[in-house]
């Protein structure tokens, strides 16, 4: 990053008074580097990082984690499919909802093109 | 408010950013719905840079250049980032500060950040979405049951637990035990703010068990209550206000609630019409173009690019059925905005799951409620999600944990059933899932350090 001598003692000043107290000021390489990518709730679940209510997961049915799986293809929300995938593992760990969803459904995923999700 | 540094000041491209005029940014993120979360994040990042150029919020160039406060709402309800959620919050806390001194409170710059502090530390900026979509009545109660679930408290899960605390000092309640999240350093920095007071990373399994002295809510309800209450209550007020006058009637400002039990009355009145006029309205909403409404005026403005007609169309909807089935009735002039009609379909819902609504009343109710669904508009098929939250969290303020989750489940079994494969449909079904079901994120302090943080803030 680029930091003028005017810049430099104001970034000083800030990281020595100001950045204990109040706010972080990041160093950067270009506008938007200074934040990882990880900072949705999908993500962050994830990365285990996200606690979701167990008890609402258990009542809401495999068919709509599945549903949802099935027919989502937004370009721009990636980890979603992988996010709904945790979900619908977690959940076909009783029979009957491993039953509703067939085993066909994880094998397919091996034989897919999206590496992450195999 | 003081307290505001944007992270990207001190970057080579800040003074470039202010060359652009910030209507671009509002523009941007208005016409760009479909657009990732990076890209949100970016341009709401930018358009804090705008609001903070001169070190405090520019209220004027908000309601000027920047959509209003509505418009802060509007994403803060939408958006999935952290980051943003956290920008927004700041905007609207500001905002709500602003307006309090504006009307003569005199809240200082370091009680306000005082009070950000205890809301950033309960992870308010993350859970204050679902207080916008629908003001729960126990305000700050529901804030700290919106943080710590009961849910949360009744399965052991990891090595920490605590001790509800009695009143009476009884020590007959059971421990409950908390999950533990491990927050890697990687996740934490993300932020334009960092708390005040280190973040304690605990590991599961890291120590054994350790018992607190009392349960955090308690502990915070009673932080909230007896420091300085004054200005918590002012500030819990000034959200309030500011959620009933813009989430929930942001179009139009509603009269007065004598209006909407006018219109339930009313719609008594249509019940029995409909009653003789077998399925009139079932058919109007699934055959428009049989029924004798209006119906190019409302293909016209559902087919509209602007989302505010494509809403009118979906209250035209139900008004022309209205006015159909009672066209001298002169109190449905009352509904002029979609956002009304959702309110008062929410309201005859609400009736529903509580179980005071009038037996007549409920076929109908949910003809209208299901007919949203089978719209060929998306517009109006995310109203039946919105309406679907919106009774969700109604139920879960209730502490109706299990009804809450079983209403869910019907309900988003109907889209299946549907085969709604459209993409920004299941976006929302997945957001309101992760919504409704998240408890806590780990990039904000535990739960298990939450009342050490707030003593030290203020003492």
């Amino acid at each position: 990053m680029f930091v003028t001598g005017t810049e430099s003692v104001i970034h000083s000043f800030i990281h020595s008074s100001v950045h204990p107290f109040i706010c972080t000021v990041q160093r950067a390489t270009g506008p938007y580097d200074d934040t990882p990518a990880c900072d949705t709730t999908y993500q962050l679940f994830l990365q285990g990082n996200a606690a979701l209510s167990q008890p609402i997961l258990n009542e809401l049915s495999v068919t709509i984690f599945y549903f949802i799986f099935s027919r989502f293809g937004h370009p721009e929300y990636k980890e979603v499919p992988e996010m709904l995938l945790l979900i619908i593992i977690a959940k076909c760990k009783m029979a009957a909802n491993l039953e509703q969803v067939g085993i066909g459904f994880f094998r397919n995923l091996l034989a897919g093109v999206e590496p992450n999700l195999a | 408010m003081s307290g505001w540094v944007c992270i990207d000041s001190v970057n080579h491209n800040y003074n470039r950013l202010f060359t652009i005029d910030p209507k671009f940014v509002h523009s941007f993120l208005l016409y760009m719905p479909n657009s990732g979360e990076t890209v949100r994040r970016a341009l709401i990042r930018m358009m804090l840079n705008f609001l903070y150029r001169r070190g405090r919020l520019d209220v004027a160039l908000l309601d000027s250049s920047l959509g209003g406060i509505s418009f802060v709402i509007h994403l803060y309800k939408r958006t999935q980032s952290c980051e943003a959620r956290d920008n927004l919050f700041m905007v609207i806390f500001d905002f709500v500060v602003f307006t309090l001194n504006a009307g003569g409170a005199r809240i200082s710059d370091e009680d306000a950040t005082l009070v950000l502090e205890m809301l950033r530390a309960i992870e308010a900026p993350q859970h204050f979405p679902r207080i916008f979509r629908l003001l729960p009545v126990h305000f700050v109660k529901c804030i700290i049951e919106h943080v710590y679930p009961k849910s949360a408290y009744s399965k052991p899960a990891s090595s920490v637990s605590f001790m509800p605390e009695s009143d009476d000092d009884s020590g007959t309640e059971d421990h409950a035990e908390l999950p533990i999240l491990s927050v890697p350093p990687s996740v934490s920095p993300s932020k334009l703010h960092e708390p005040m007071s280190p973040r304690v990373v605990l590991s599961p399994g890291a120590s054994p068990p350790k018992v607190l002295p009392g349960s955090a809510a308690t502990a915070l309800s009673r932080l909230m209550t007896n420091i300085r209450p004054d200005l918590v209550t002012l500030v819990m007020q000034g959200f309030e206000a500011l959620a009933r006058r813009l989430a929930l009637v942001r179009p139009r400002p509603t009269r007065n609630s004598s209006d909407l039990r006018s219109l339930t009355n009313v719609t008594v009145s249509l019940v029995q019409l409909t009653h003789k006029h077998q399925g009139a309205l079932t058919d109007m909403l699934t055959a428009p173009g049989d029924a004798p409404i209006h119906f190019e005026t409302v293909s016209t403005l559902l087919r509209s690019a602007n989302v505010e007609d494509r809403q009118q169309g979906t209250v035209r909807i139900v008004l022309e059925c209205c006015h159909a089935l009672a066209p001298t009735s002169a109190q449905l002039t009352i509904v002029c905005t979609a956002t009304m009609a959702q309110i008062w379909l929410f309201e005859l819902q609400k009736m529903r799951l509580d179980g005071t609504l009038p037996q007549p009343l409920i076929t109908m109710v949910d003809s209208l409620y299901h007919s949203l669904l089978r719209d060929e508009n998306p517009v109006i098929r995310e109203v039946y999600l919105d309406l679907t939250e919106k009774l969700a969290l109604h139920l879960k303020y209730k502490g109706q944990d299990d009804s809450m989750a079983a209403f869910l489940n019907q309900a988003l079994l109907r889209i299946v059933a549907l085969d709604d494969g459209n993409e920004m449909i299941l976006l929302r079904m997945v957001n309101c899932i992760c919504d409704l079901a998240l408890l806590c994120k780990g990039t904000c302090t535990t739960q298990a350090t939450l009342v050490d943080n707030c003593v030290c803030y203020w003492h």
